[in-house]
C-alpha cells in the first residue's frame, strides 16, 4: 500500500473520528458537573461495554436491532430518500411476526417461516405507503414517515391491549402472550442473551453492501441519490428505483422487530421499541457511517456499547445512564457539519472530491 | 356518558389547553418552513424549554424568571442548530434528529443532577403559571367552565398566532423571510441576508417552543418528566405543515390536534378505544396533506394547460 491508498481508506474516517473526539469532550465535561473523574468514567464505561464475555455479548444482542434498523435507513438515505419511520416499521414487523407466530397453527417451521414472511411483508407494505404518498401526492417523506409512526404505535396498542392481551401477568405491561419454545431463535452462546438474529444482522450486511455495490440496482438507486434528473434522463426509471429502494428498506427495518421477537423478548411488548429508541439509534449509526454498510455494522456495535456501558457507568457511580444519549447525539451533530469536509476541499482545491466526501456533502 | 352543553364546555376548555402548547411551536415551525428550514429539532427545544422553566422555577421560585428561563435554553439550543443546518450545512433532518436524541438525554442527566430523582419532578414549592381571573364572568357557569384554568400565557399563544401573521405577510422583514424561502439564491442577489434571516428564524422558532414547552411543565400539573413532550413537538411541525405555514393556519391545525388529544384523554373512560382515537390526529394528518396536495398539482396542472 503506498501512502496515497491509505491515504484514501482513512480520508472517510476523518469527519467520523473528529466528531466522536468532540462528542466525548461533551461528556467529559457534563461528567465533571457530577463530581467525577471522566477518565475513569470512560475506563467504567468500556469495560461494562466490552471488558469479558458478559457484555460483549450482551451488547451485541443489543445491536442487533441497531444494525439491522441502521442498514435500512442507510439504504434509503443514501439514495436521498430521508425517511425516518424505521421505528413504526419495526412495529409493524414484530406485532404482525409475534401474532402469526402465537395464532397461526401447524407445525414449527411453518410459523416460524410464516410469521418472518408476514412481517417482512407488513413492513414493506407500511413503507411502501409512503412510497406511494410521495410519488402520487409529492408528501414530504420525514411527515409521512413520521406520522406512520405513531399511527403503528396506537393502532398496534390499541390491538394488543383490547384483543390480544397477556391477561396472566401482573396486567401492568401491554403485552402479548409469549411465543412457543420452538419458534424462538437459538442463542448462539449457551447462557447468554446473543441469538440468531445478530447473526441474520450479519448477513444482511453483506447483502445490502452486495446489493449497493455490486448490482445494478444498487448503481442507480446511489445515481438517483446524487442526481435525480441526471438518472431520468440516463433512462433509468427513477419512479421505480424509489418504490424499491423504500419498500425494500421498510421490509429490513421489520426484521429489526423479528428479531426482537423472535431473539430477546418472545412476545410482542408495547412501548419497548419506542423507549429503547433502537430504529432512532439505528439511524444514528447509518448518519455516522456514511451509509456504508459495514460502517453501520461497526458504528452499531459502538453505539450499542455507548449504552451498555452507560447502563454500567449508572450502576457504579453517581453519572446518570443519559449521558450516553448525550455523546450520541453529540456525534452525530458534529457529524452532520462539513468542517473537515470544507477545510479538506479548501487546501487542495484543484483534485475533485472523493466519492464518500461527495456523499456526505449531499442535503 | 351524556352530552349536554356543560360537557361541551369541558372539551371546549381541555381543547385550548391542549392546543397551546403545540400551536406555539408550531408557529415557530411555520416560520422555519417559511425560511426554507425543515426543523425537526422543534421537539427537542420545547423539551428544553420545560426543563429549564422549572430549573429556574426550582430556585427562584418567580414565574418570570421561568418563563424566560425557558425562552433562552430553547433559543440556546436553536442557535447551535441554526449554526449546524445554515453555517456548517450540515443535513437539517441530521441536525434535528440530533438536537432531540441530545436533549432528550441532556435534560434526564440534568434533572438527576440537579433534583436527584429519577423518571419525574413534582414538588409543592414550585409555582404555576397564574391563571386567568374568570370571576367577571359572574354568575354563568358555561363560561366559567369553557374559560376556566386557563393561563395567560395560553392566550398569549393565539395573539403570537396574530402578530406573526401580520409580520409575514404586511412587513418588510416577513417580506425578505418569504423571499428567502422560495429562492435563497435570487434573494440574496437582492442583498438580503439570508443566512442571518434563517439563523434567526430558527432562534425565534426555539423561543416558540421554549414559551410552549414552559407552557406544557406549568400550565397545568407544575412537574418536569422525563421526555414530557412525547413527540408534541413533532405533531406540531405536521400542525405547521397542515396549517401551509400561515399563522392563522396553522391556529386551525393546532386547534384540530388539540381537540384530538382532549378527546382521547375525554374517551379514555368510555367504550371505544382511547389508542385508537389517538392515532387519529396523526393519520388525519396524512390524509389532509394528501388532499391539499392534491389540489396544488392538479391546480399547477391546469395552469400549464392553459
Amino acid at each position: 500500500m503506498n501512502t496515497r491508498t491509505i491515504k484514501r481508506l482513512l480520508s472517510p474516517l476523518a469527519q467520523p473520528v473528529f466528531a466522536i473526539a468532540c462528542a466525548l469532550l461533551v461528556g467529559a465535561v457534563a461528567m465533571m458537573f457530577t463530581g467525577e473523574n471522566p477518565l475513569e468514567i470512560y475506563a467504567i464505561m468500556l469495560k461494562g461495554a466490552f471488558g469479558g464475555k458478559y457484555y460483549f455479548l450482551t451488547t451485541l444482542t443489543r445491536a442487533t436491532p441497531i444494525i439491522i434498523t441502521g442498514l435500512g435507513a442507510a439504504i434509503a438515505w443514501s439514495s436521498n430518500y430521508m425517511g425516518i419511520g424505521g421505528e413504526g416499521q419495526m412495529i409493524l414487523g414484530g406485532f404482525t411476526c409475534a401474532l402469526i407466530a402465537l395464532y397461526m397453527p401447524g407445525p414449527a417451521w411453518a410459523k416460524l417461516l410464516c410469521s418472518i414472511i408476514g412481517a417482512l411483508v407488513a413492513g414493506g407494505l407500511y413503507s411502501f405507503i409512503s412510497a406511494w404518498l410521495l410519488d402520487k401526492f409529492e408528501m414530504s417523506l420525514a411527515i409521512s414517515t413520521l406520522m406512520f409512526n405513531y399511527v403503528a404505535q396506537y393502532v398496534t396498542m390499541h390491538y394488543v391491549a383490547n384483543v390480544f392481551l397477556d391477561t396472566t401477568g401482573d396486567g401492568k405491561m401491554t403485552q402479548t402472550f409469549m411465543v412457543d419454545e420452538s419458534v424462538r431463535f437459538p442463542q448462539l452462546v449457551e447462557g447468554y442473551s446473543v441469538h440468531l438474529g445478530f447473526i441474520i444482522a450479519i448477513a444482511l450486511v453483506v447483502a445490502v453492501w452486495f446489493l449497493m455495490n455490486r448490482t445494478s440496482f444498487g448503481y442507480e438507486s446511489r445515481m438517483t441519490g446524487f442526481n435525480i434528473h441526471f438518472c431520468d434522463y440516463g433512462g433509468v426509471s427513477s419512479k421505480k428505483i424509489m418504490y424499491g429502494i423504500l419498500t425494500l428498506s421498510g421490509v429490513i427495518c421489520a426484521m429489526a422487530g423479528v428479531c426482537e421477537v423472535l431473539g430477546t423478548q418472545y412476545r410482542y411488548v408495547h412501548g419497548t421499541y419506542v423507549n429503547t429508541s433502537y430504529a432512532w439509534i439505528g439511524l444514528n449509526a447509518a448518519l455516522i457511517s456514511n451509509y456504508n454498510p459495514f460502517g453501520v455494522l461497526i458504528t452499531s456495535i459502538v453505539l450499542a456499547g455507548i449504552s451498555t456501558g452507560g447502563a454500567a457507568i449508572a450502576r457504579a457511580t453517581s453519572v446518570p445512564l443519559e449521558i450516553s444519549s448525550v455523546i450520541q447525539g453529540c456525534i452525530t451533530l458534529f457529524i452532520s457539519a462539513k468542517i473537515v469536509i470544507q477545510y479538506r476541499r479548501g487546501r487542495k482545491a484543484k483534485t475533485p472530491p472523493s466519492a464518500a466526501a461527495l456523499q456526505g456533502g449531499e442535503e | 356518558m351524556n352530552i349536554d352543553a356543560n360537557y361541551l364546555a369541558v372539551v371546549f376548555n381541555s381543547t385550548i389547553r391542549m392546543t397551546t402548547p403545540i400551536l406555539f411551536v408550531a408557529l415557530g415551525s411555520a416560520l422555519c418552513n417559511r425560511v426554507f428550514i425543515f426543523n425537526i429539532g422543534l421537539e427537542g427545544m420545547m423539551l428544553t424549554g420545560s426543563f429549564a422553566a422549572i430549573v429556574a422555577n426550582y430556585y427562584t421560585h418567580s414565574v418570570l424568571i421561568s418563563i424566560l428561563a425557558a425562552m433562552i435554553a430553547s433559543m440556546l439550543i436553536a442557535w447551535v442548530a441554526g449554526i449546524f443546518m445554515v453555517k456548517f450545512k450540515g443535513a437539517m433532518l441530521v441536525v434535528g434528529v440530533s438536537i432531540n436524541t441530545l436533549m432528550g438525554g441532556l435534560t434526564t442527566f440534568l434533572m438527576q443532577l440537579i433534583f436527584d430523582v429519577k423518571g419525574a419532578y413534582v414538588s409543592t414549592d414550585l409555582v404555576g403559571l397564574p391563571k386567568i381571573n374568570v370571576d367577571f364572568f359572574g354568575e354563568s357557569s358555561i363560561l366559567r367552565t369553557m374559560f376556566g384554568s386557563l393561563t395567560w400565557l395560553d392566550l398569549f399563544a393565539f395573539v403570537m398566532a396574530v402578530v406573526l401573521y401580520f409580520h409575514l405577510f404586511r412587513t418588510v422583514t416577513g417580506f425578505r423571510m418569504r423571499s428567502v424561502g422560495i429562492n435563497k439564491p435570487a434573494a440574496e442577489s437582492l442583498g438580503i441576508k439570508a443566512d442571518r434571516i434563517q439563523i434567526a428564524t430558527v432562534v425565534f422558532s426555539g423561543l416558540l417552543s421554549g414559551l410552549g414547552g414552559c407552557l406544557l411543565s406549568m400550565g397545568g400539573v407544575t412537574m418536569f418528566a422525563q421526555n414530557m413532550t412525547a413527540g408534541r413537538g413533532f405533531i406540531a411541525m405536521a400542525a405547521g405543515t397542515l396549517g401551509a405555514a400561515n399563522p392563522l393556519g396553522v391556529v386551525v391545525s393546532s386547534s384540530f390536534f388539540g381537540f384530538a388529544q382532549s378527546m382521547a384523554n375525554m374517551l379514555q373512560n368510555s367504550s371505544i378505544s382511547s389508542q385508537l382515537t389517538m392515532a387519529i390526529p396523526y393519520f388525519a394528518t396524512v390524509v389532509a396533506l394528501a388532499m391539499f396536495n392534491y389540489a396544488k398539482i392538479r391546480g399547477s396542472k391546469q395552469k400549464e394547460k392553459q
